[in-house]
């Protein structure tokens, strides 16, 4: 495996009183584990403060996580008895030798480019700060290679952020994430600043590279029919746990958690025929807060289907429903079984 | 019967780097209680068209010409005849009358709609009292009712607080109730779903549908997102590049696009029940506004274009009761 990610936590504290006392801690990542596959795509997707970004800043360490271990498996990533460094103990040494092969593309392009710097610096960059390249020609060389791959021409490089629309910064920001020859790129909302007609061209871009390049992706989204295009896998998010997960195909044609239903019936789809004939499911209230969160199951008080004392007094675990299907849901096949 | 009927509306920017030509023509009605969406993507005008209807454009705005006309008994000046008033040559003065209380306007971010120095009840009071001429106590109880039209509840103490205190989902509610509270015949809804998690859009799209009803308002409806379209709208207008490149009624527009870029912009929507190995998408980009291309504004990017395409401007013309486009190769694109 590329990556693996086991136990993963993440919290916050909320100091305030006297002496800045810890008065409750926000479990924004609780126990998250999953892997992604060389050349393979893994859906995240959840609402917005379920904490899917929380958990991409996480495995990149750019915040410290508070457990659980990140394992990424690429050439000369090891320790000295040959051992896969674990990103998320890792000394900033270590962590120098697995940087440059960890990189992320974010939602908004506007904001992650300086608009005072010329393209080709913006994209020279990690060559820079990873200390890969420090020749200037042949940074420049690099740059060009990467934004012809990503359908850009040599006349941008001395071009400036705001000459370009919103599909080709978001290009920009796809060149530098893979200027440094990464094996894992977190793409964070990548299509979700920009319109229809354009998204379809970055998702076939970031489709095409990973095939070239055999890289492994982090899909974060909100948006299920993009994540349908994009993944092999998918996880199902819910205030800071993974309530389902599996291959893509499998959960979207039969999900089992009552949260993945209910999220799945509300896609908007563009179709008015047929409308009706959809089943929809309401959820009842809103996203609890995931401060010091009662102890069960964290979608017990929306859930419609809950069946007993169990679901607000245990924490359900994923267990396996199909070969590569699991569900964290104590109701799990008793009434769903196909 | 029409409400609201914009014609040959143009409209100009001047900015540092030149003239944005961003309306260039733009013509739609809406009806009496019906839900009409304008349609297009970042920069094709829409929200143009919208500050234009209330006129509240920044100072570089120049009309060049159109009209935006608005059939209303209590506006009218001539009152026994229902004759229209062209909202773009009234005063400051008079145009005070209609924003708010013959046309409201629901945002995109509810946060902004609101002042975050006041109790939700105030804001909507203020409402009231501007455009009902209501007292205090009267206010107060209608506050409470507008509250519970938008199921926020318990209204008593949803009316106490603060925006802060609220979810996205309960702030846009309160925003609906203050687009509510002078019961006007048109709102205007600009994305009014975009920031809100598909769970709760479905829920405020519901209840906007159903106060539409009860209310007898007519809805416009602002955005980018086809499918908050197919589940709300009556007719449709596509707008691309300062025009309307196509409009029609919902389920016509969606069973049977016409115009090459509805038909690329329906292509590109991921589907959720077909995986494809590459997706469709229209090649290119939208025109910069300051040099948009000659003739038909989409010919750069249409794989239908022929040389008159870059000459003149294709203009709106019906093709079929009530579906109308702006493209000279419609027939050719239809059939393929």
């Amino acid at each position: 495996m590329l990556l693996e990610v086991q136990d993963l936590k993440k919290y916050f504290p909320i100091r305030g009183g006297l002496g800045s006392r810890t008065l409750a801690m926000v479990k924004a990542v609780d126990g998250v584990s999953f892997s992604v596959g060389e050349g393979k795509t893994i859906g995240i997707v959840g609402e917005s403060g379920c904490g899917k970004t929380t958990l991409a800043r996480t495995i990149l360490r750019l915040i410290e996580p508070n457990g659980g271990s990140i394992l990424l498996d690429v050439d000369g990533g090891h320790g000295k008895n040959g051992e896969k460094i674990d990103i998320a103990k890792a000394s900033s040494k270590e962590m120098g030798k697995v940087r440059k092969n960890m990189q992320m593309v974010f939602q908004d392009p506007q904001s992650s480019l300086d608009p005072r710097m010329k393209i080709k610096r913006s994209v020279a960059e990690p060559l820079e700060l990873l200390s890969l390249v420090r020749d200037r020609k042949l940074q420049e060389r690099k740059v060009l290679e990467v934004l012809e791959e990503v359908g850009l021409k040599p006349e941008h490089l001395e071009r400036y952020p705001h000459e370009f629309s919103g599909g080709q910064k978001q290009r920009i920001g796809v060149a530098r994430a893979i200027i440094s020859d990464p094996k894992l790129i977190i793409l964070d909302e990548p299509t979700s600043a920009v319109d229809v007609s354009v998204q379809a061209q970055i998702i076939n871009l970031l489709k095409r590279i990973q095939r070239e390049r055999r890289m492994g992706y982090i899909f974060i989204t909100h948006d299920l029919s993009v994540v349908y295009q994009m993944a092999d896998e998918i996880a199902v998010m819910y205030l800071g746990k993974i309530v389902e997960c599996g291959d893509a195909e499998e959960v979207f044609k039969t999900p089992m958690h009552p949260y993945t239903r209910a999220l799945f019936s509300a896609i908007p789809i563009p179709e008015v025929k047929g409308r009706e004939s959809r089943p929809r499911i309401v959820l009842g209230g809103r996203v609890p807060s995931p401060i010091d969160p009662p102890p069960g199951c964290r979608f017990v008080e929306r859930c419609y289907e809950r069946h007993d004392k169990m679901c607000s007094e245990k924490t359900p675990e994923l267990v396996k429903v199909k070969p590569n299907h699991y569900v964290a849901c104590f109701k799990r096949g008793s009434t769903w079984e196909e | 019967m029409t409400l609201l009927s914009i014609e040959d509306l143009r409209m100009v920017f001047n900015t540092e780097d030149g003239v944005v030509k961003a309306l260039n023509g733009v013509e739609f009605d809406v009806e009496n209680g019906e839900t009409f969406s304008l349609v297009g993507e970042t920069g094709c005008g829409k929200s143009v068209t919208m500050f234009s209807i209330l006129r509240i454009l920044p100072s570089s705005a120049r009309m060049l010409g159109g009209r935006v006309l608005f059939w209303d008994k209590g506006l009218s000046k001539t009152l026994k005849k229902n004759n229209p008033v062209d909202l773009s040559s009234l005063s400051n003065r008079e145009m005070l009358k209609v924003r708010g209380a013959k046309i409201a306007l629901i945002t995109q971010d509810p946060q902004s709609s609101l002042d975050p120095l006041y109790p939700i009840e105030d804001q909507i009071s203020e409402v009231l009292e501007l455009h009902r001429n209501m007292g205090p106590k009267e206010a107060h109880s209608e506050v409470l009712n507008l509250l519970e039209q938008v199921q926020l509840a318990p209204p008593e103490r949803i009316a106490r607080k603060y925006p802060h205190e609220l979810s996205g989902g309960q702030r846009q509610r309160v925003v609906i109730a203050m687009a509510l509270a002078a019961r006007p015949p048109l709102i205007i809804a600009d994305e009014p779903t975009t920031n809100l998690d598909v769970t709760i859009q479905e829920k405020v799209l519901d209840l906007m549908q159903e106060l539409k009803r009860k209310f007898n308002t007519s809805l416009l409806l602002i955005t980018h997102d086809l499918a908050v379209v197919a589940e709300v709208a009556d007719r449709v207008a596509i707008m691309y590049a300062g025009n309307i490149v196509e409009a029609a009624p919902v389920e016509e527009l969606f069973e049977h696009p016409l115009h090459p870029y509805t038909k690329g912009l329906l292509a590109a929507i991921p589907s959720i029940t077909e995986r494809k190995e590459n997706m469709d998408y229209i090649p290119g980009s939208v025109p910069n506004l300051i040099y948009p291309p000659s003739g038909c504004r989409f010919h750069p990017r249409c794989r239908y274009a022929k040389s008159n395409c870059s000459q003149e401007r294709p203009m709106l013309k019906k093709v079929s009761g009530k579906h109308k486009v702006a493209c000279y190769y419609w027939r050719e694109a239809d059939a393929a």
